[in-house]
């Protein structure tokens, strides 16, 4: 266990260095922040400023430092600590995220549901339907029910944000809505296929010789071994959380990580986006190491001794 | 269908013998497939064949025709041709943007983007994720080691900060956006290749073509790349429609594809603006992308059932039921 904790901590370290060499290496950090029309005094006293005059392997190792002690420095353009601001905004995304994660969960009993019946009518519905919500653009789907249900039938707010309290569930409404499908039909479609592909093994035979009945089979023994799968699954969904959350937080002016990284990038605010790029990376190593803890108590097989 | 299998067997005929192709059929009898195969190729010949399908110039702009609903009446349009001004009637199927540009032709040109964004994309990445996997694969060893640990790593990243992190330190443009889906979705064939040259690396044929003193380029030419052809060709079709939900998603926020180029990503987001007194500018680039993503998916879900000999055989087992049913 305390490897495989190595292994996150080391995957986390290798990608902020990758993200350390390519601001400093393929680029320059002080013309990722200012304009393109800056003078060279500004550049010289920005450079000067930040340390950026010292050399590569004393910032290198200042750069973990701080990562170490989550001091991301000044937000360039909000004149706040950027930690700070992380931490405001880290909830926002969480409580979003969660909850579309929630309701793409009614993608497994669907996904049983039409393993039942391989190739019947469910089945099929169920197949293309799934296919379709993970072709939808996210942020279409966004602007789709912000023209739909706010626009023309007018019954939720267009955007905003008014905290994560009961006033503000009229906010999160739509945002959820826009991210869910997506998770709803992977989970559909992965726990259809890994279902009929538990169905076609040998212990299922045998579990109906022994005279068990279907749903005792299938809810007792097949779901129990698809679960690996499923729970792998939900895991990446819940990792992949930015994928979507970024631009659906855009549209929806839903004060997020998503939306703090994206408006970092554009102010060119390069302390915003080490500390975002930073916390997203833990949130996501974190994530997968629940899911391998899980994998354990799911199939005993599997140690990380 | 009686007598094609007469013809057939009296002198085989290459096209009788392809009709009477299991695969072929299989894919003629579901018509989901055809279709989605189908609107593909209409897609990709659209957007190859732009200039001649295009009814307008995409860029042309007419201020006064700005924002028409899609319609077929025809609408007087004044361009300049040779200093003078020449009045001609255009009809507008799918609506004009903003600046009075012809929606259809806009929609034709921005999938030459969108599509070769995907399909491009898939291909570097491709290329590079089965180099790296067949090296780990057969060669093994530390290389093997450190290749799969970089996949590790790479597979652990959201694709999307990962595009953004590329597009903030190189700038947005066409180019980087491919250098992106090299650098964020090489993993996915590298892991596929590789597993399918261990699985092939202990078989009788390979070892027999070293016991003739076959190189290992000429093992990986002949023995190992055509077997890596269908498990690539279903992941590419199913990697293609990420392509460009993922580019869609990238021009949206901006750090995409820049105008005065365009991509059906761009022409929604500058569609965005104008959602409520318009609404065609956003539905109808949307609706090309998912229709498209769609059919790459669906047309991949099928070549992975047909690839697989155990789904394949549910397939025509189908089809043939279906046949004898007097359906299909």
């Amino acid at each position: 266990m305390i490897r495989r904790l190595g292994h996150s901590v080391f995957i986390v370290a290798g990608l902020m260095g990758l993200l350390f060499l390519a601001i400093n290496v393929l680029g320059d950090p002080v013309e990722l922040m200012v304009d393109e029309d800056a003078s060279q005094e500004t550049i010289d006293a920005l450079r000067a400023k930040f340390g950026l005059d010292r050399p590569l392997y004393i910032r290198f190792a200042d750069f973990y430092w701080d990562l170490a002690r989550l001091d991301f420095g000044k937000s360039l353009r909000h004149r706040i600590d950027a930690q700070e601001m992380i931490f405001d905004r880290l909830p926002n995304t969480a409580v979003l995220a969660l909850v579309a994660w929630a309701i793409g969960m009614l993608g497994i009993p669907l996904g049983m549901l039409a393993a039942r019946r391989p190739r019947g009518f469910f089945d099929r519905v169920v197949n293309v339907l799934s296919f379709a919500v993970i072709s939808v653009p996210q942020f279409w789907l966004a602007l789709m029910l912000i023209l739909v249900i706010s626009v023309q039938l007018d019954l939720l707010p267009t955007s905003g944000f008014k905290g994560l309290g009961p006033e503000g569930w009229k906010y999160m409404v739509l945002p959820a809505m826009a991210l869910a499908p997506t998770v709803l039909g992977r989970n559909a479609q992965i726990t259809r296929s890994t279902m009929i592909e538990e169905v076609a093994k040998q212990y299922v035979s045998t579990a109906r010789s022994k005279g068990l009945g279907e749903t005792a089979i299938l809810y007792g023994h097949v779901l129990k071994n698809a679960s690996i799968s499923i729970v792998t699954l939900m895991g990446d969904e819940l990792a992949g959380f930015m994928n979507g959350s970024t631009v659906v937080e855009i549209i929806f002016g839903w004060p997020g990580i998503g939306k703090l990284l994206i408006d970092g990038i554009n102010a060119r605010d390069l302390p915003i986006v080490t500390a975002s790029v930073f916390v997203v990376a833990l949130m996501v190593m974190v994530i997968n190491l629940c899911v391998d803890l899980l994998y354990t108590w799911l199939d005993p097989r599997i140690s990380y001794s | 269908m009686a007598t094609d299998m007469t013809t057939a067997v009296q002198k085989p005929n290459p096209i009788v013998a392809l009709w009477n192709n299991a695969l072929l059929q299989a894919f003629l009898n579901d018509p989901i497939t055809l279709c989605s195969a189908l609107f593909l190729f209409v897609i990709v010949m659209a957007a190859v064949f732009a200039p001649f399908v295009a009814p307008y110039d995409p860029q042309n702009q007419q201020l006064k025709l700005r924002h028409l609903p899609p319609d077929i009446a025809a609408h007087p349009a004044t361009m300049r041709v040779d200093g003078q001004n020449v009045t001609e009637d255009r009809r507008f199927v799918l609506g004009t943007d903003h600046l009075g540009r012809d929606y259809l032709s806009r929609l034709i040109y921005g999938g030459r983007i969108s599509i070769s964004v995907g399909l491009l994309g898939v291909l570097v990445s491709s290329v590079i994720g089965v180099f790296l996997g067949i090296t780990a694969g057969y060669y093994r060893g530390i290389l093997d080691d450190i290749i799969m640990r970089a996949v590790d790593i790479f597979m652990s990243v959201p694709l999307l900060l990962l595009a953004l992190m590329v597009l903030f330190i190189l700038g947005p443009s066409f180019t980087n956006i491919i250098i992106v889906f090299a650098i964020a979705r090489w993993m996915l064939f590298c892991r596929v290749s590789r597993g399918v040259v261990l699985s092939l690396r202990e078989q009788a044929f390979v070892d027999a073509a070293r016991a003739i003193g076959a190189s290992d380029g000429r093992i990986i030419g002949r023995h190992v790349l055509p077997n890596l052809i269908t498990p690539l060709l279903t992941l590419a079709a199913l990697e293609v429609p990420r392509n460009i939900l993922t580019e869609s998603t990238l021009s949206f926020l901006g750090f995409g594809i820049q105008p005065p180029e365009s991509s059906w990503g761009l022409m929604l987001s500058q569609g965005r603006d104008y959602i409520v007194t318009a609404w065609w500018v956003v539905v109808v680039p949307g609706t090309a992308i998912f229709l498209t993503a769609l059919s790459f998916n669906l047309f991949g879900v099928w070549m992975r059932a047909v690839s697989d000999p155990l789904q394949r055989w549910r397939w025509l087992k189908a089809t043939k039921e279906a046949k004898e049913a007097g359906v299909g």
